[in-house]
């Protein structure tokens, strides 16, 4: 199955517009808790870095959890990565980002085959397009055709604005075509 | 490249074991459990440590030797350890401990 851009991007403006929200920075954890799901914040592990659970029976509660002893923008990264999950699919009632180096390339291949590879794209280019809505960046770079990558403190003062790593802003411009990497 | 046997479905097996040692003390020693299911010391421990994905035979065979039902020894299917098989034993402990008060 390949990546659900045009829902993934629909799924994105509806929660923009029904949380009445304009410009950067995305408040993330309003918006999860507005729609009813608790945020569990934990010092764990390097490793580890979200989780989310859907509760089958009882009052059908919903947690993400976020490493805590992870950088703040990382942390809003993989909420938003968990919020993704919880809206895009729907028939995990448990699930856990973690990474282990040694057997990354193994384990890239044994997910690949479950498609959860392909979950883990959606999820993130859902957290990306929710962070980085393609609408506020144009704001932003409208007159900008300077070499962006060149222009580190411009950069920085975007992420800054958006509370996201450079990284991740990085990217996502190249992705909206803004830059070649 | 498949990965290492003992990492897919790791936290299952592990599972699985902890089942059975559990089962096990105070009434059948390992040595007693593997002469009555014609296996090893080495494969009764390596089993309840998870690192040796065992066989459904073995399995009712371990069942029948500690007069409990199989049921006992099967991790259920929505249990933490069977959605999250491939993860670690720290990951599934973090949801498991993080979600405690919930109904799965």
């Amino acid at each position: 199955m390949a990546v659900r851009r045009k829902q993934i991007r629909e799924s994105v403006e509806t929660l923009l517009h029904k949380f009445n929200i304009t410009e950067g920075p995305v408040p993330v954890e309003r918006v999860v808790k507005s729609l009813g799901i608790e945020i569990k914040l934990d010092k764990v592990d390097d490793d580890l870095s979200g989780f989310l659970v859907r509760e089958k029976k009882g009052h059908g509660r919903s947690v993400i959890g976020a490493n805590r002893s992870h950088h703040p923008h990382r942390q809003r990264f993989t909420i938003a990565h968990e919020l993704g999950h919880f809206l895009l699919h729907e028939g995990e009632t448990v699930h856990l980002d973690e990474y282990r180096q040694a057997f990354t390339i193994n384990l890239r291949d044994s997910q690949s085959a479950k498609g959860e590879d392909n979950d883990e794209r959606e999820a993130n280019l859902f957290a990306a397009e929710f962070l980085m809505p393609a609408k506020f960046l144009m704001q932003d770079l409208r007159g900008k055709t300077l070499d962006l990558l060149g222009d580190s403190e411009f950069l920085d003062k975007l992420a800054k604005k958006y509370k996201v790593s450079i990284q991740a802003l990085t990217f996502r411009l190249a992705n909206l075509g803004y830059i070649k990497l | 490249m498949r990965r290492p046997r003992f990492e897919e479905n790791r936290e299952f097996y592990a599972a699985v074991g902890r089942r059975i040692a559990k089962a096990r003390a105070g009434s059948v020693t390992q040595e007693a459990l593997a002469k009555k299911t014609s296996l090893t010391r080495t494969s009764i421990i390596n089993i309840e440590k998870g690192r040796q994905q065992i066989l459904l035979h073995t399995l009712v065979g371990i069942a029948q030797v500690l007069r409990v039902p199989l049921t006992d020894l099967i991790p259920d299917s929505d249990s933490l350890e069977t959605l999250l098989r491939d993860k670690t034993r720290k990951g599934v402990d973090w949801v498991r401990s993080s979600t405690s008060d919930l109904k799965r």
